[in-house]
């Protein structure tokens, strides 16, 4: 178990061969990085087999690496279930990504390259799984935006894409100030950086409750940049500029999964705040029902795609909202699968169809593309809620934590959202596979094999991860493995059927209107107009940023600006030198060279001294 | 009865006449001869404070000699100087010689 940090190491130590000698490698080096993930994935199953031989709650392994004072920083690891979990979802995702990118980045131009930056983003995210202490955890939180940025702006050369690496890091940037600022609070009250330290502290009751709230709202807005909650869920849509695998990874394991992973791994606090609980629940709702409904009005196959992710997001941190870690981690589990499953699926539809990733020009693909179109359902499926495929299971019981945590009002919402996430999974898997095929589309295939064998795993996985909820024989569920056996799920029928009928209405709905158009979509748009508009618009987020940068930051930058050129160049570097230059030019015309000016000059100056010392001097002395 | 104020009231008269002459005569010559004045008349300060204030040591004597003897040395170097700028620039009028200024 001891092993687990050669999972980073091994990527790390891949990321630095694939960038620097990639080129004189077979394959641009991408099999060092296939090997190094598949060696994380292998570290995962050692200590998975390792810790439930062994059955302790947490170990953790720290060394001293720097002592400032009172500060000691360590770096070292936690093992216990949430990060035995995490290790296995974002090595698995990471593996399966990277094999289907042989085929998808096939012939790319700087394919090393991106398999070196697969390697960081990934050992990065290995790191803050596994990290015992906030600094390390803030270094592999760093790197983690590092990694989606160069992955993100990937195609560099298209400033499009370029835009959204930049938002998406300098978006985040906005939460890991916060983030950093908490970790200090909490390190002045605690005087440790180590996370069982501070939450040992903070259980004792040593922080005062005001510093702690703030402390956990900073803490929580970090969790908001990385995991796309809003207000900063900006960033993630346009994050799809990026190559499609990269979407697909960022989507499921690694970026966005990292904020819900941080409030997890820092519940403890949660706990103690309960304000900063409410804020996560509040600002998870939100998230949810506004990428839910942005999800549906959007054309672009991939977009849809990632509001689906921002609005799933959101209900994993209303469940932590609710005080439910299981639940958010088991739906971030399912939700792993099921969006890298889709992102992979959409990568091997735009493949196909030549980059195209417009919905209304797709259509009928399901007999072209037999195998994409059946995973892609089953990822669609699982994502609406149907039983019985995961995200059925997972969103039963953030459901049910729902029910148990927060007041009513949050449980009616969250029905909705419900509903409109199956309907909007139905309107994209009618829309894209099923109907008339389009003119574009003729000329559709099916992907490679490197393509559709990672599809068809994770379309497996999608399907039956659900099932590590259940108690079977000595298993005692997915909720008592990663509580240590504190918080078993629990089902309620009543919530379960609720759920379950709402996630079909939607998807009869879906299928009414986009198959059967038994409802007109442009009489819909007509009447709802301005919701339409609305929601096309993304809520006028983006423009909102748009004009605060442009009115307000950008208006401050040319203040401080000007401030810098008028007052401290002009004003004060260049003005003081000009005035002594200026003031010498002046001055030099006393210097006549008339000899006798300088005598006169010498006596008076010599008769003041004389005077001085006959009339002052006495006086003062 | 002379009393100390009044060699000093002679050299400062003396003094006063060397600095006028210093600066408003326009002949260099005469100006190192009112330099020469306004020498001696720190000279007869010299002798007379010694001579009033205290006998026994000779300071100011010893000094004034001195002071004869650096002004001769000056003397011969001035006047060698004066020579040349007259040589050089065909005049004495220190009105003339304002090369350096500015």
């Amino acid at each position: 178990m001891e092993l687990a940090w050669l999972a980073p190491a091994l990527n790390f130590a891949a990321f630095g061969v694939v960038s620097l000698f990639g080129k004189y490698l077979p394959g641009k080096g991408s099999f060092l990085s296939i090997l190094a993930i598949f060696g994380g994935f292998i570290l995962f199953g050692v200590v998975l087999a390792d810790y439930l031989g062994q059955k302790e709650d947490t170990l953790s392994f720290s060394r001293t690496w720097v002592e400032l004072g009172v500060a000691r920083i360590t770096w070292g690891m936690i093992i216990d279930p949430l990060s035995v979990i995490m290790l296995g979802i974002v090595s698995f995702v990471a593996l399966l990504v990277q094999v289907y990118s042989l085929g998808y980045m096939a012939g790319q131009e700087r394919f090393g390259w991106y398999f070196a930056a697969h390697s960081l983003f990934v050992a990065a995210m290995l790191t803050l799984v596994l990290a015992d202490n906030l600094i390390l955890l803030y270094i592999a939180w760093e790197l983690v935006g590092l990694g989606s940025y160069l992955l993100i702006g990937f195609w560099y050369e298209r400033p499009s894409a370029a835009e959204a690496a930049k938002k998406a890091f300098v978006t985040t940037r906005i939460g890991d100030v916060g983030l950093l600022i908490g970790i200090l609070m909490l390190f002045k009250a605690t005087g440790t950086f180590e996370m069982a330290g501070v939450f040992a502290a903070v259980e004792a009751g040593h922080v005062a409750p005001g510093a702690l709230t703030w402390a956990t709202i900073l803490i929580f807005a970090g969790a908001m940049g990385k995991s796309a909650q809003f207000p900063l869920h900006v960033w993630l849509p346009d994050a799809m500029e990026g190559p499609t695998p990269v979407s697909a990874l960022i989507h499921a394991a690694t970026m966005v999964a990292a904020g819900v992973f941080l409030v997890a791994r820092a519940f403890p606090l949660f706990e103690a705040a309960p304000d900063a609980r409410m804020v996560v629940a509040v600002i998870g709702l939100i998230t949810a029902g506004m990428g839910a409904t942005m999800a549906l009005v959007m054309t672009d196959l991939k977009r849809v795609l990632a509001y689906s992710t921002v609005s799933h997001l959101g209900f994993m941190m209303l469940a932590l909202g609710a005080g439910s870690v299981p639940a958010a981690i088991f739906h971030l589990l399912a939700h792993a699968f099921s969006k890298a499953l889709l992102f992979l699926g959409a990568g091997s539809v735009m493949h196909a169809m030549h980059d195209e990733t417009d919905i209304r020009k797709m259509g009928g693909l399901r007999k072209k593309m037999p195998i994409t179109a059946l995973t892609f359902t089953i990822g669609a499926l699982s994502l609406a809620g149907i039983p019985p495929l995961s995200g059925f299971f997972s969103k039963d019981e953030m459901l049910l934590a729902v029910f148990d945590g927060l007041s009513p009002a949050f449980l009616v919402l969250a029905l909705v959202i419900v509903l409109f996430s199956a309907l909007y999974m139905a309107r994209l898997l009618f829309t894209v596979f099923y109907g008339a095929s389009s003119p574009e589309a003729e000329h559709a295939h099916e992907s490679p094999s490197v393509m559709t064998l990672p599809l068809i795993i994770l379309a497996a996985g999608a399907a039956v991860v659900g099932f590590l909820a259940l108690e079977v024989g000595g298993y005692e569920g997915f909720g008592n493995f990663i509580t240590s056996g504190h918080h078993g799920f629990e089902v309620n029928l009543l919530l379960t059927v609720a759920a379950v009928v709402l996630a079909l209405v939607g998807f009869g709905l879906g299928y009414a209107i986009y198959v059967r158009k038994a409802l007109s979509t442009q009489a819909l748009m007509g009447q709802f107009g301005w919701v339409h508009k609305l929601l096309v618009n993304k809520y006028y987020m983006d423009h909102a940023y748009q004009w605060a940068i442009d009115r307000i930051v950008l208006v401050f930058a040319s203040f401080i600006g000007a401030f810098d050129r008028i007052v401290v160049n002009d004003m004060g570097v260049n003005g003081t030198a000009e005035t002594v230059k200026r003031s010498g030019f002046r001055i030099r015309y006393l210097e006549s060279g008339m000899v006798y000016n300088y005598a006169l000059a010498m006596a008076l100056g010599a008769a003041a001294v004389a005077l001085f010392w006959w009339l002052v001097i006495p006086r003062i002395g | 009865m002379i009393t100390l104020v009044h060699v000093q009231v002679l050299s400062a008269g003396l003094f006063c006449i060397g600095l006028y002459g210093v600066l408003a005569r326009r002949n260099a010559v005469l100006v190192l001869l009112a330099i020469e004045l306004m020498l001696n008349a720190v000279n007869v300060n010299l002798v007379g404070i010694a001579a009033f204030v205290d006998h026994s040591k000779f300071l100011g004597q010893i000094i004034a000699v001195f002071v004869i003897t650096v002004a001769a040395a000056e003397v011969g170097l001035a006047l060698a100087i004066i020579l040349r700028l007259y040589r050089n620039k065909g005049t004495t009028n220190v009105d003339q010689l304002n090369l350096m200024k500015w």
